[in-house]
């Protein structure tokens, strides 16, 4: 009988067996962040519902310019195809694209984040007299560039891995990847049609 | 072949100093960016500093402490494309090396991080039991005697903040740990790294709400309802960061946990042959990934609040409050079900033991443990049935809150099932057992009480709320884990406790915790608010009664600290293998547990519960291989 | 065998005395939160009720813990059992979770039926205007309760607005409290007439209640809110006869009469301006 694990997971970090634990647990991750997303909903649409005060949109508080929030979906979208084009790749094993795509989607990956900092200044973060419709947009603004950078700073490691080869880019990696982006990426388009349209 | 040791592992060795080092340096300068880098609006009298500067100094404290301790090692080395750490790097974080010095480092051996949690959960409940004899004594009299209004709000605050720190990692810590990749038939969780870090999220948490007391304190209780939240000083930053690093290590858990479960069970090791003990854990780690991020929400809010003085939560600036109770409380009811979930999984787990009979029923304990997590999740508006808001939605979380009983009675019923017929082994574990049974009875009678909408507007926020949780979590959960220390310290240290003086302590625990808690029954019905500091004169018989219990009830349970110091670190009696005589596979494994803990894969499994056959949990096969190097 | 079916019989007999002495101690003893108002003795009824229920199914859990762990030592079973019926009984399993859940549907009929047929308390209300005064005893009685951080006053709209610090209620009289507050987060707590609910800044709490009962009662406050949430009680609140209401508030309006000019004009909710003095 043999003595390996049946996941191949003989040493800590060996991934090679792991890749559907890496997987399930990408998806397990973004039903957490559900949960944080939905709450961030309540919290817009119960505000917005109840408009107390009347201070959910009072006047002189705008909406952000719709020429910065499209951007701000583009650069996402673009790193989205590249990365579904490296699994594409990976998983057909046609490693000569790979790291050019890669560098590609690190590359949008950080024009995303620096779009989303502009984005989140919108407000001028003087908050204390902007209503609630200020406040949540710019807290969901925030939560969702933590979450772009959290995931940019993996995919930067994974492109420092395949590129240096010291960590060649597995199938399993590139799909784990691949879905959380698109999960933030689509996130982001919710929070894109509710802010600027639903206001 | 050892190669000389890298300096990564170097500053591992000494990761719980460099921890503490890198947590006051974070602290200094997340302090000096926030108070003068990052600007915020009017605000209150802050001699100590601004609520981002203390906000920014505890959130870098925290990636100091776990820089020191060595958890940035890995990412930085994957972000730089760095090599993979070597075999024996990797070796000695798992803790390979042996020795006491693994308990205080970074290890990611899930027996070490058990045995971790252990000593955190202790460490969280006797600091909140203290609290607690605070409490007692001021309240002996009607009006202020020994506290201050600020002290004694903050003594309550850090009592039950505390509390929850403890509970809810109180099983799942030390023993889902510990025994989920045993008795599912791996070497290890599926992130044993992420692992370590959810153990090492606590002690910081711990410090850094405790550290309240230079702060000023805070005035809210753990519920930290807003706009109360928003008016209190700097204190209750120490509560909103200590609360959220829970929240995180809560969620990171249970999403390892599920994973580990779900995707690296060993071959034969079906669902259906999982333990029971193992489906809680399951079904809690569910609750934990899906309830926290929503804590996590609500304090990023409140965040805000106090640093810009956004108005979430203040009507007047276009909040509410209502906004704050229905996310806090969307948590917190799942939270008091990772609590004691748990429990009911290792109760059952360890009933078929002392009754040496199969579990009654265990498909509809499975059945009833999941309906109790599905349920958890509506439920949670009736910790607002008073409060204004959407009564006309009160019928339905009555019914749903009434519901939940049906599957919390399904336990009793496999229980009762269990016992029906058998000739019970009266072991200190099934004494403690016992006590849980007659506590969380009482317990769950309680809450039907508050379930209900009318009856509820006598009862809601009184000491009769106080008993009712103070009998499940502290009456159930706490016996649990009490239950579980005796059952498994054999196994875990290879230590036994003595019996006697146990029992002793059992009876002791027993009476004084009902006694305390049969009095502020009693006091809740006769009409005593939570948290005050001053009462209506009639009440003082029973408050002093409450007192004089309670110190009863502090003396037992510092009882039973002694006695497992003194046994695990003094007497140190040797423990039979298998003491209990299960059926575990937990039990089938050597003491102390090997590295990885098995040398060979059993080639079959069942339920660990054919005590009418006598088969155990898992099959190793012949005891002799069929071909050497197979 | 015997000895078993012996045992039997006196752990039911035992319960079967316990259940029925306790249901008729209850029946007889005084149930929170007593029978000062219609309110407050329909959530008597709802607690005897729940009582009454619990005690039986309690008082039996406990006795079949008990029967197990004593009762199998000293007349323990000899009778085989098969494998399967070891594990599990599929019949017995059914007629619990069956019997569990029609008690369970049945207290929430209950509690649904009480709500609707009370209508203690109706939630925020819409911002409608102060009642009129009340012309008969069924006609509700407006009363405002503010809560602040650390008391709480008292408003009669249908007399002049004036504000009190005392609440004194008329006694079979209809009341219809509006409940808000200032700060925080409190909740107003008057224990003989069952009312409890909380008072939220910028929102109207509305809860009706009839005392029948005259006294003085305890007021306090049920939702942590600062410093001094323990010392906001008072245990001077009053259900009194009508003609000593009609006399008590002819002295509070003479009383009031020279600082009437400074109070707010009566509203559902306040928005007091922390900048702005006496706003």
């Amino acid at each position: 009988m043999s003595d390996a694990s049946p996941t191949g997971l003989t040493v800590i970090d060996d991934a090679k067996g792991g890749g559907r634990t890496l997987v399930f647990t990408s998806r397990l991750v973004m039903a957490a962040n559900t949960t944080l997303q939905l709450s961030l909903l309540f919290a817009f649409l119960y505000l917005r519902a109840n408009n107390f005060g009347g201070m959910w949109h009072p006047s002189g508080i705008g909406t952000p310019p719709q020429v910065l929030a499209l951007i701000s979906l583009a650069f996402p979208l673009i790193t989205l195809f590249a990365l579904w084009a490296v699994w594409s790749a990976v998983s057909k094993a046609r490693d000569s694209s790979v790291s050019g795509l890669l560098w590609l989607a690190l590359f949008e990956a950080v024009l995303t984040g620096a779009v989303r900092i502009l984005l989140m200044y919108q407000f001028n973060w003087e908050l204390d007299s902007a209503g609630t419709y200020a406040a949540i947009s710019t807290l969901w603004y925030a939560v969702l560039l933590g979450e772009f950078i959290l995931v940019g700073l993996w995919l930067l490691s994974l492109v420092m891995g395949h590129v240096r080869r010291t960590d060649p880019l597995s199938p399993a990696h590139a799909r784990a990847i691949l879905d959380q982006w698109a999960y933030i990426t689509g996130v982001s388009i919710v929070v894109y049609l509710l802010i600027q349209y639903v206001k | 072949m050892s190669t000389p040791p890298t300096l990564a592992r170097r500053l591992n060795e000494w990761g719980l100093p460099l921890g503490i080092v890198g947590m006051v340096i974070g602290f200094l300068i997340g302090f000096a960016v926030g108070t003068h880098a990052i600007p915020y609006s009017f605000g209150e009298d802050n001699s100590l500093g601004s609520d981002p500067g203390i906000l920014l100094g505890y959130a870098l404290s925290v990636v100091g402490f776990l820089a020191g301790m060595g958890f940035l090692n890995y990412p930085i080395g994957r972000l730089l494309g760095a090599k993979r750490p070597s075999e024996e790097d990797n070796a000695y974080i798992h803790g390979e090396s042996g020795g006491l010095s693994r308990y205080f480092r970074m290890t990611t051996d899930h027996k070490v991080i058990g045995l971790q949690y252990l000593v955190m959960i202790l460490a969280f409940l006797f600091i909140g039991g203290l609290g607690a004899m605070f409490i007692r004594t001021e309240l002996l009299t009607p009006s202020p005697t020994i506290a201050t209004a600020q002290s004694y709000l903050t003594l309550v605050g850090l009592h039950s903040t505390l509390m929850i720190f403890m509970a809810s990692a109180a099983i799942i810590g030390p023993f889902g740990n510990y025994f989920v990749p045993i008795m599912i038939g791996t070497r290890n969780m599926a992130f044993p790294r992420l692992e370590a870090l959810t153990f090492w999220l606590l002690p910081p948490a711990g410090i850094i709400l405790l550290s309240t007391v230079f702060l000023g304190g805070f005035t809210t209780g753990w519920t930290g309802y807003a706009p109360l939240a928003d008016q209190n000083v700097l204190g209750m930053d120490s509560y909103l960061i200590g609360f959220a690093l829970i929240g995180i290590s809560i969620g990171l858990s249970g999403v390892n946990m599920i994973a580990t479960i779900l995707t690296m069970r060993a071959p034969g090791m079906a669902l259906s042959r999982m333990p029971i003990f193992v489906w809680s854990v399951l079904v809690t780690s569910f609750l934990g990934a899906l309830a926290a991020p929503a804590l996590i929400a609500a304090v990023m809010m409140e965040v805000f609040d106090r640093s810009y003085q956004t108005t979430f939560f203040v009507p007047a600036g276009g909040g509410s409050p209502y906004l704050w109770e229905n996310l806090f409380w969307f948590f917190g009811h799942p939270e008091v079900y990772i609590f004691v979930v748990p429990a009911f999984g290792l109760i059952m787990e360890m009933l078929p033991v002392f009754t040496r009979r199969p579990l009654w029923g265990y498909r509809v304990a499975v059945g009833g443990m999941v309906g109790i997590g599905l349920l958890s999740f509506v439920v949670w508006q009736h910790h607002l049935f008073v409060s204004g808001l959407a009564p006309s939605l009160r019928p339905f979380y009555m019914f749903s809150t009434e519901l939940i009983s049906v599957p919390t009675g399904i336990i009793y019923l496999v229980a009762l099932g269990t016992l029906w017929r058998a000739r019970t082994r009266f072991t200190t574990p099934m004494l403690f057992i016992f006590g849980f049974f007659f506590n969380f009875l009482i317990g769950g009678f309680t809450g039907v009480f508050l379930s209900d909408v009318p009856s509820d507007f006598t009862l809601h926020a009184s000491y009769f709320v106080q008993a009712h949780f103070h009998y499940t979590i502290m009456g159930g959960e706490v016996f649990a884990l009490m239950a579980a220390i005796v059952y498994y310290l054999p196994k875990m240290t290879g230590r036994t406790m003595d019996i006697r003086l146990l029992r002793f302590q059992f009876w002791a625990v027993f009476i004084t915790f009902n006694g305390t808690f049969i009095s502020l029954i009693s006091v809740g019905i006769l009409g005593m608010p939570r948290r005050v500091i001053s009462y209506a004169a009639y009440l003082q018989p029973l408050n002093v009664s409450a007192t004089v219990f309670a110190y009863g009830l502090g003396l037992s349970m510092t009882l039973f600290l002694g006695i497992l110091l003194w046994e695990v670190f003094i007497k140190q009696r040797v423990a039979a293998a298998n003491p209990w005589e299960s059926l575990g596979v937990e039990w089938q494994v050597p003491t102390p547990v090997p590295t990885f803990n098995f040398d060979r894969l059993p080639v079959s499994w069942s339920l660990p519960y054919d005590y009418d056959t006598g088969k155990p949990a898992a099959d190793f096969g012949p005891a002799v291989p069929a071909f050497s190097g197979a | 065998m015997r000895n078993r079916a012996t045992a039997i019989r006196v752990v039911v007999i035992v319960w079967l005395v316990a259940a029925v002495a306790g249901d008729v101690a209850l029946a007889f003893g005084p149930i929170p939160p007593g029978q000062a108002s219609d309110l407050a003795s329909s959530e008597s009824l709802t607690i005897l009720l729940l009582a009454e229920i619990a005690w039986p199914v309690f008082s039996a859990v406990l006795a079949a813990l008990f029967f197990t762990l004593v009762v199998n030592k000293i007349a323990p079973p000899t009778a085989e059992v098969s494998a399967e019926a070891l594990r599990g009984n599929t019949r017995a399993q059914t007629a619990w979770i069956a019997a569990t859940l029609v008690v369970v549907l049945s207290l929430a009929v209950y509690g649904t039926v009480a709500l609707a047929i009370d209508q203690p308390g109706a939630g925020i209300s819409a911002d409608a205007a102060a009642l009129p005064m009340p012309t008969s005893t069924s006609q509700p009685l407006e009363v405002q309760v503010i809560a602040q951080q650390w008391w709480f006053t008292y408003r009669y709209p249908s007399y002049g607005g004036i504000e009190t610090s005392q609440l004194v209620l008329p006694v079979n009289q209809k009341i219809e409290f509006h409940i808000t507050s200032l700060d925080v987060v409190h909740s107003f707590w008057f224990y003989a007439l069952g009312v409890k609910a909380d008072a939220v800044p910028l929102n109207d709490n509305v809860v009706t209640a009839t005392p029948t009962l005259t006294g003085t009662y305890r007021i306090q406050c049920a939702e942590l809110c600062g410093l001094w949430h323990g010392n906001m009680a008072d245990n001077t609140a009053m259900v009194v006869s009508s003609s000593d209401f009609a006399a008590w508030m002819q002295q509070q309006t003479t009383l009031d009469a020279p600082v009437m000019k400074y109070l707010l004009p009566y509203s559902h909710t306040y928005e007091p301006s922390p900048t702005v003095y006496g706003s």
